[in-house]
């Protein structure tokens, strides 16, 4: 038996989530399926927990300092978080790149830690941001280093899907990225998220040679763009990813 | 922690407010607060809610994806999907994304842990933490939520509200959670946050952090704290002052309108 007021409340949360604009409760109820009034209902109970507010119009939905909280919960639990925080703040020290430790999730990457590098001014991804695995040094990183099985299975399931107009396009060019992933032990990523940036990211595994997820080193695209620039990050990627998989998470 | 059985005064005897997504929400909060996961019988503890009850919002809350159960263990914990939640709000939030550049810029000015963070009921949470140089993991991570009394930039938070307000809030957290409380002392140290414009509050542990904060105001309402953070192994209170209060009011200060 599921609380009924409880997963309407939940589906409102994900269609805002969903919608790229904020939506007001007409929008909702149409996005969800749910009669208004019940929406209403959720809409003011989830704004009077802090998970929403009104806009300045008072009329759509924005996100409320609430949403900030279960995160904290999830994140300070995370081992591996816990685990690869000093050496990404290391990293982006030495470097002065920035420095990200991903996971995957479905087909996605989401961010679960990100260090700026010193002059980062510009936050271009967030933590908790997703991008699709493909399309990223760290999702390629993690499907090097895959089982081929799995592999082959997320692949199936993705379609490229470009961000940028240098996002590659052809999934097999996407396949020799892997390919040349697993032999250098670290994957690239050129413009294809954003236009001048640029990432590199290796893997790190668990117990059982599991992949957990993937330390990225990110920055302008000039710094990446000669393979011998792109090799000393990647090393880097790499030694760091080692040292967090050593802990036998 | 917070005690879910608390539901707001105001709420109580109000039609609109639908009680069941209270208590899911705050079973999520819960299981946030908690150190690794957490059991059925742990989750009655921690909430008062009969275990008929709470089997009925973890399951709910499993079925949306925020909660994962372990098959061996039978215990609870927060998914990854909660991370889409922050993102939910970081990526919207006009405010906190104008803010980052400016928390990045006093970073790199006072090389210590430097945070900014919101007013929520009685509570400041984190929105923005970047580490310093002596960065901890804990000390990245947004969403921690900390009694006003507690932290510097509730301090100033406290400082904006009127005297009246001040003493209810105070006299509140002693009944409600804080009996030992030192009342007077709190009310003095925020008027003295008033009249010098920043917080500052040393924690007693002698591995504890000492914490500066300045107001950000929007047409002089309190809508921010900006905080530095260094251990109290490298400084003192005086010399925090001396060293990062320039700094970490002009951060303050430029995300005031």
């Amino acid at each position: 038996m599921t609380a009924k007021a409880l997963l309407k409340s939940l589906r409102c949360l994900d269609a805002l989530q969903r919608s790229d604009t904020a939506m007001d409760v007409k929008e909702i109820a149409a996005a969800t399926g749910d009669a208004i009034g019940s929406v209403q209902r959720a809409i003011y109970t989830l704004t009077a927990l802090g998970y929403l507010e009104r806009d300045l119009d008072s009329v759509r939905i924005v996100p409320g300092p609430a949403c900030l909280r279960p995160a904290y919960g999830f994140l300070r639990n995370n081992a591996l978080l816990e685990v690869a925080t000093p050496y990404l703040v290391d990293l982006s020290d030495r470097f002065d790149v920035r420095s990200d430790l991903t996971v995957l999730d479905g087909t996605d990457v989401i961010y679960l830690a990100r260090i700026p590098g010193r002059d980062e001014l510009l936050n271009l991804s967030f933590l908790g941001r997703r991008w699709p695995a493909i399309h990223t040094a760290s999702g390629r990183a993690i499907l090097s280093a895959m089982p081929d099985h799995m592999r082959e299975e997320l692949l199936a399931a993705t379609a490229p899907s470009p961000i940028t107009p240098k996002s590659m396009r052809d999934m097999d060019k996407i396949r020799a990225e892997i390919t040349t992933a697993q032999t250098l032990g670290y994957a690239k990523m050129l413009e294809e998220v954003l236009i001048g940036a640029a990432s590199v990211a290796a893997p790190v595994f668990g117990q059982g040679k599991t992949v957990l997820g993937s330390v990225m080193i990110g920055g302008e695209v000039a710094r990446f763009n000669s393979r011998a620039d792109r090799r000393i990050f990647g090393e880097a990627a790499k030694r760091t990813a080692q040292a967090i998989t050593a802990y036998g998470i | 922690m917070l005690n879910p059985r608390a539901t707001r005064p105001a709420h109580r005897n109000d039609p609109r407010f639908l009680s069941s997504v209270a208590r899911g929400m705050s079973m999520i909060e819960c299981l946030a607060d908690a150190v690794g996961p957490r059991s059925l019988t742990e989750l009655a503890q921690d909430t008062g809610l009969p275990i008929p009850t709470l089997q009925r919002l973890t399951t709910t809350l499993v079925d949306a994806g925020y909660v994962e159960k372990s098959p061996k263990s039978k215990r609870y914990r927060l998914t990854v999907q909660t991370l889409d939640l922050l993102y939910y709000f970081l990526s919207r939030d006009a405010f906190a994304k104008s803010a980052w550049p400016y928390m990045v810029r006093l970073r790199e000015s006072v090389q210590h842990n430097v945070s900014l963070s919101l007013p929520l009921d009685q509570t400041m949470i984190f929105l923005h933490r970047l580490p310093g140089h002596r960065g901890s993991y804990e000390s990245t991570l947004p969403g921690r939520r900390s009694p006003m009394h507690t932290v510097a930039s509730g301090h100033c938070a406290l400082a904006a509200k009127t005297n009246r307000q001040i003493e209810a809030y105070l006299d509140e957290t002693r009944k409600t959670s804080e009996p030992s409380l030192d009342t007077k002392a709190l009310y003095a140290l925020v008027q003295t946050c008033r009249g010098r414009g920043y917080g500052l509050v040393a924690e007693s542990a002698p591995l504890g952090f000492i914490s500066l904060a300045c107001p950000v105001l929007h047409d002089g309402r309190f809508v921010a704290g900006v905080s530095v953070h260094a251990p109290r192994t490298v400084t003192t209170p005086e010399s925090l002052v001396k060293t990062a209060l320039p700094a970490v009011s002009i951060a303050a200060t430029s995300l005031s309108s």
